[in-house]
């Protein structure tokens, strides 16, 4: 083998190393911290339970939500189909708080919906509850899925949909033999990350949950870390998690065959399989429902924080600046880590170690972060200033943790490259260490800019998982948000919200779209 | 790759040569919002240094259980001379730790109970209350029965979570005892929701979701005195209330412990004192020589002072948490 490509092999290697540190590291250093002891008490036996269950049921109703909602905007064209495609997702950016306000004018007692029905003389409704958790859950995760799915409805081929419609086939066996399949091929893997993700969060279900039936292991481990300062059970509680989740990310990847999901979206004007009055109807339906729903929140927001503009502070500027900084390294490490994970898997023969490698990586979404975030601190605290070093560390961890979402975007594309051109490869004798540079990168242009845009958008809005221990006044723009609610301000605190939302977007949007030429060969793209 | 690599250590070295050390440096560990723009933080660092020619380094940590939690991580091992921002009712644990030097002080207080205690120095306090808007709840219920009785709706936060929600918890099983279990019973219908922090019930407050929250007396003070706003009052309880006590205590590792006595000595001065109530929205811990916005001291005399020592804290916290757990879910 070529001297380069071993380099490379063993830095995909190291990072894979790196990555499974993340998870089983960061327990067993907690389990150093701590006497260890394995019995799980009927009370964290019932948060396991309750955090499961809201998980799948806040999955499985945005997947079955997104289905329609993503078939009816693919089919159609409408009315800024193409702006609101890549706004969507950008709900997704704001820190939990800020989420949870914006469901509570809309959803809540006082909110829009609860007004127009007591308007009408009805009773008005409470949210809290199961019922809460949901529609929160449910909004920060159905346009994730709508967006993925529409690019499944994009994937099946047009030689397909024209033969079906040479046979003449009506809605439902267009259904059954041309749409059903696709699904069946992506849709457990949308399913595992948002299940994942409601299983790993806990604020929403506290406060939309409506009290204390709707305690998540996520705060069952606040509460062990932060307030008892009990790691051992901090370490246990946190150890069941990755297990649990571990062998749900396993099912999945077995069931699929793979984990990933193809990500670019085609818009072309095929045909679209078969329409009816009533077909369009539905569509129509769903579309309109769709985005009232995600975009009232949005639309609140921003009016709220136009209401209170005020002119921007130098903290809010440095804040601004920070979190860009933050997210250009978290983007940086992610994609160097994603690139090399998705190279090392591709070139990985033996099925088993491939099977591993793929697990292994994505396990990263099943550790907890606030236990990811204890761990780093206790490796790091004593050799380094973390104060000082807290933009570079929000950085490195952000990039890391959201290596899973930029995998579940760039691997697919690594697989059919190789899979189309790997013997290609071979045979014209291109080096392998170009391999990257020369076919994976130009061919995949596309989901490498999207990956890079959600990961940047994503880790502007994020808080990070060493807010605890960042300790300095200096900091990015949602801990300067939440520092404004904690001294009173909420009216400020809606300013510096909408400013996020449209960094979040702006950046988002430049990213994904904008010609910025950091790839050459351009005309080697699709 | 090896020049990616070479730029990330230089990152890291380049921060940490700016950290040198020139003067004397006192490390503050202290809570999130105790250090913001809009804290004392910023106004005591400038007044400490003027007098102590030293370099004051405030860190924070989320609120004020992770401040412990971050001093419990760090162990002997910590940076920190000086903490300032814990509360009493954590304070058994932090006693336990044994990570806190006496602070040899003399000072006497103006605070509402006699305190005595050679480690942990208090600086500022408060009493919990349920705060409402007076233009839409027109009859403030003057006890935790009324309260009950009522179809007022509130949010509180969880006691697992947050200090004020540990303070309620702990509030209502001092004053019920056995019969905390029926009270929460009764309560239940009034709590719409529980938060994990206090931002998001507080939140919930403004928004109008909820006609109460849980907060201190001294929040419709912030609205008055910084917003002009006179709709919010704190509903005072004939029953009493449950202090919170802010304390700041030396650190046994700390190599500077004269230094960081004269700052604890200093957060108690009528300099720091007068600072502290207009930014951290609390009472002094000490009658400073300058009068407060009457809005300070509205209903203040009234208010039966409820103290739990950290012992009883400590002991009444467990149960006092899961009768809560039990009795409110829904």
């Amino acid at each position: 083998m070529e001297e380069g490509i071993k380099k490379i092999k063993l830095f995909g290697f190291i990072c894979f190393l790196g990555v499974l540190c993340v998870g089983i590291g960061s327990i067993l250093v907690l389990t150093f911290h701590s006497r260890y002891n394995t019995f799980i008490t009927a009370y964290e036996a019932q948060v396991i339970i309750f955090t499961l269950s809201q998980a799948f049921l806040s999955a499985t109703l945005s997947l079955l939500l997104a289905i329609p909602i993503s078939r009816a905007i693919y089919r159609n064209e409408f009315f800024c189909k193409n702006q609101i495609i890549s706004v969507i997702g950008i709900l997704f950016v704001l820190p939990i708080l800020v989420v949870i306000l914006a469901v509570i004018n809309v959803f809540g007692i006082n909110g829009i919906i609860n007004q127009f029905v007591s308007f009408f003389a009805f009773e008005k409704f409470s949210i809290y509850g199961l019922v809460g958790i949901l529609t929160g859950h449910i909004l920060i995760n159905l346009p994730f899925a709508v967006r993925l799915l529409i690019s499944g409805w994009s994937m099946i081929p047009t030689e397909q949909v024209r033969l079906a419609k040479q046979l003449g086939f009506n809605t439902q066996a267009f259904f059954k033999n041309i749409e059903l399949p696709m699904l069946v091929k992506i849709a457990p893997s949308i399913f595992t990350i948002i299940f994942l993700y409601c299983s790993l969060t806990f604020s929403i279900a506290l406060v939309l949950g409506g009290g204390p039936s709707a305690t998540t292991m996520e705060l069952a481990i606040y509460q062990t870390i932060i307030f008892e300062g009990d790691l051992s059970a901090a370490a246990r509680l946190s150890t069941l998690q990755l297990i649990l989740l571990t062998f749900l990310l396993i099912l999945a990847t077995r069931f699929t065959g793979n984990m990933f999901i193809e990500q670019t979206i085609i818009l072309k004007n095929d045909i679209r399989g078969p329409k009816t009055l009533l077909t369009h109807w539905i569509d129509c339906f769903f579309i309109i429902l769709f985005c009232l729903f995600i975009f009232l929140p949005i639309l609140i927001i921003i009016s709220k924080g136009l209401a209170n503009i005020a002119i921007a502070t130098d903290k809010l500027i440095l804040s601004a600046m920070n979190s860009i900084l933050v997210a250009l390294l978290a983007t940086l490490i992610n994609l160097i880590f994603s690139l090399a994970l998705c190279l090392l898997i591709v070139d990985e023969k033996r099925k088993f170690l491939k099977i591993i490698i793929e697990v292994g990586s994505f396990s990263i979404i099943c550790v907890s972060p606030l236990v990811f975030g204890t761990a780093l601190f206790l490796l790091l605290f004593e050799h380094i200033d973390l104060s000082a070093n807290a933009l570079l560390l929000t950085g490195l961890t952000n990039g890391v943790l959201m290596i899973p979402i930029s995998l579940a975007i760039l691997l697919p594309g690594f697989k059919k490259i190789k899979a189309r051109y790997g013997k290609l490869m071979n045979i014209i004798g291109v080096p392998r260490t170009s391999e990257l540079a020369k076919f994976y990168v130009p061919l995949l242009k596309k989901s490498i800019k999207f990956s890079c845009a959600l990961v940047f958008a994503l880790s502007i809005g994020d808080l990070g998982v060493i807010v605890l221990f960042s300790g300095d006044d200096i900091g990015t723009l949602p801990m300067y948000l939440y520092r404004l609610i904690g001294s009173y301000r909420m009216d400020e605190a809606y300013f510096v919200s909408m400013i996020l939302l449209l960094l979040a977007f702006i950046s988002f949007w430049l990213i994904e779209n904008g010609n910025l030429n950091v790839f050459k060969r351009k005309q080697m793209s699709d | 790759m090896k020049i990616i690599l070479s730029i990330f250590t230089g990152l890291v070295f380049f921060t940490s040569v700016l950290h040198s050390e020139v003067r004397q440096n006192l490390v503050v560990y202290t809570y999130d919002s105790f250090n913001s723009d809009w804290g004392p933080g910023p106004q005591l660092e400038k007044a400490f240094e003027n007098i102590c020619d030293c370099d004051l380094k405030f860190v924070t940590a989320g609120d004020g259980a992770a401040l412990l939690a971050k001093l419990r991580l760090e162990g002997n091992k910590t940076k920190a001379d000086v903490v300032v921002g814990l509360d009493t009712n954590l304070l058994k644990s932090a006693k336990d730790s044994g990570l806190f030097s006496p602070h040899n002080l003399n000072i006497s207080l103006d605070l509402p109970i006699a305190w005595r205690d050679e480690t942990f120095m208090p600086f500022d306090w408060g009493y919990f209350s349920f705060v409402f808007d007076k233009r839409k709840t027109t009859n403030i219920p003057k006890s935790f029965e009324e309260l009950a009785k009522s179809d007022l709706k509130i949010a509180i936060q969880d006691p697992r979570s947050s200090t004020p929600g540990l303070g309620l918890v702990l509030w209502i099983e001092k004053l019920y005892n056995n019969e905390s279990k029926t009270f929460w019973r009764q309560l239940a219908d009034n709590v719409v929701t529980v938060t994990p922090g206090w931002s998001e019930a507080y939140g919930l407050f403004i928004e109008g979701e909820v006609d109460g929250v849980l907060s201190y007396t001294t929040s419709p003070a912030y609205h008055k005195v910084a917003e002009n706003d006179n709709s919010k009052v704190a509903a005072i309880f004939d029953e009493g209330h449950l202090m919170q006590i802010e304390v700041g205590a030396i650190l046994e590792n700390s190599e500077k412990k004269q230094l960081a006595a004269d700052f604890l000595a200093f957060m108690t001065s009528s300099q720091a004192q007068s600072i502290i109530p207009t930014t951290n929205w609390m009472y002094p811990a000490k009658q400073p020589d300058i009068e407060f916005p009457a809005a300070f001291k509205e209903g203040l005399s009234e208010i039966e002072p409820i103290y739990l020592d950290p012992n009883t804290a400590r002991t009444l916290k467990d149960s006092a948490i899961e009768v809560w757990k039990r009795e409110l879910r829904k």
